[in-house]
């Protein structure tokens, strides 16, 4: 009998665990892809992440899972790579691959389809020149869409460190912009 | 000419912009500070402009990341690999 319980029990962690990890693959690929460069590094990030989420899953107070997910991707990130790359951040690289294949399941909006190819150019430069402190936090909040607390958990840091580190980020990237004109290619 | 108090005003405001423009749970502006800085921005083109630009450059990058999604099949695969790693063990 308490075998069976046990046995329902797991089922049960396990169900909730998928349910719960899920709907975070993607974000998780895409930060382990500024994490690692490679799409390969990536899926092996996010597969040992995986596993060490699993055998955390107990420890997890079931709030705010993808913080919890991306501080466990971070933690994983340093253990793997602490022999071989010590210090691996978003190089602005992943530009290159936002090729309009990977949107073809979505219809782009009015104000989409006005962003036009030298502000893309423009907003490219900007952002890759920009200090790697600020580029990390303005790639997982702006570009990947996490809010605040996630990305401090994805890099360990203060909320506070982000909010600064965004607000500087932003305002060298919208100097950029404003000194090449490329804002004028935008529509509101 | 800028008074100071407007000058004043519009440094405060700027110290906020980027939680108004955010509204992030994490750094909520008070119902009265976001009222201050909607009449601020009311009465200050600088700070309006600069609102407009965050957000176009907010939203050009949120269309990038849009169309760098992960490709299907490798989100199968880690579907595939969740759902190996979550199998509940066998006694």
């Amino acid at each position: 009998m308490e075998a069976m319980e046990s046995e329902t029990e797991q089922a049960n962690r396990a169900a909730a665990f998928r349910e719960i990890v899920e709907p975070e693959l993607p974000v998780l690929l895409r930060v382990a892809r500024g994490l690692t460069r490679s799409g390969a590094d990536a899926e092996d990030l996010v597969q040992e992440t995986l596993i060490r989420a699993f055998r955390a899953i107990l420890k997890f107070d079931g709030a705010h899972p993808r913080a919890w997910l991306l501080t466990i991707l971070r933690n994983t990130n340093i253990n793997m790579n602490r022999r071989t790359r010590p210090s691996l951040f978003i190089d602005g690289t992943f530009w290159e691959d936002a090729t309009p294949a990977f949107g073809d399941d979505r219809r782009l909006s009015a104000e989409e389809t006005a962003i036009d190819k030298s502000m893309s150019a423009e907003i490219q430069k900007g952002f890759k020149d920009l200090d790697p402190r600020f580029r990390e936090v303005l790639y997982l909040v702006d570009i990947q869409g996490l809010n605040y607390s996630e990305c401090a958990a994805a890099l360990g840091v203060p909320v506070g460190t982000v909010m600064s580190r965004l607000s500087r980020g932003r305002k060298r990237l919208r100097e950029h912009l404003v000194k090449t004109s490329a804002l004028e290619g935008i529509s509101k | 000419m800028m008074n100071l108090a407007f000058a004043l005003r519009c440094k405060w405001t700027a110290r906020r912009l980027q939680q108004y423009i955010d509204m992030d749970p994490a750094a909520e502006l008070s119902a009265k500070e976001i009222a201050q800085v909607r009449n601020h921005l009311a009465e200050c083109e600088k700070c309006s402009v600069s609102v407009a630009d965050y957000k176009k450059i907010s939203k050009t990058l949120r269309w990038f990341g849009d169309n760098n999604s992960p490709d299907e099949t490798t989100i199968n695969r880690l579907k595939l690999k969740l759902n190996q790693i979550a199998q509940p063990t066998k006694e």
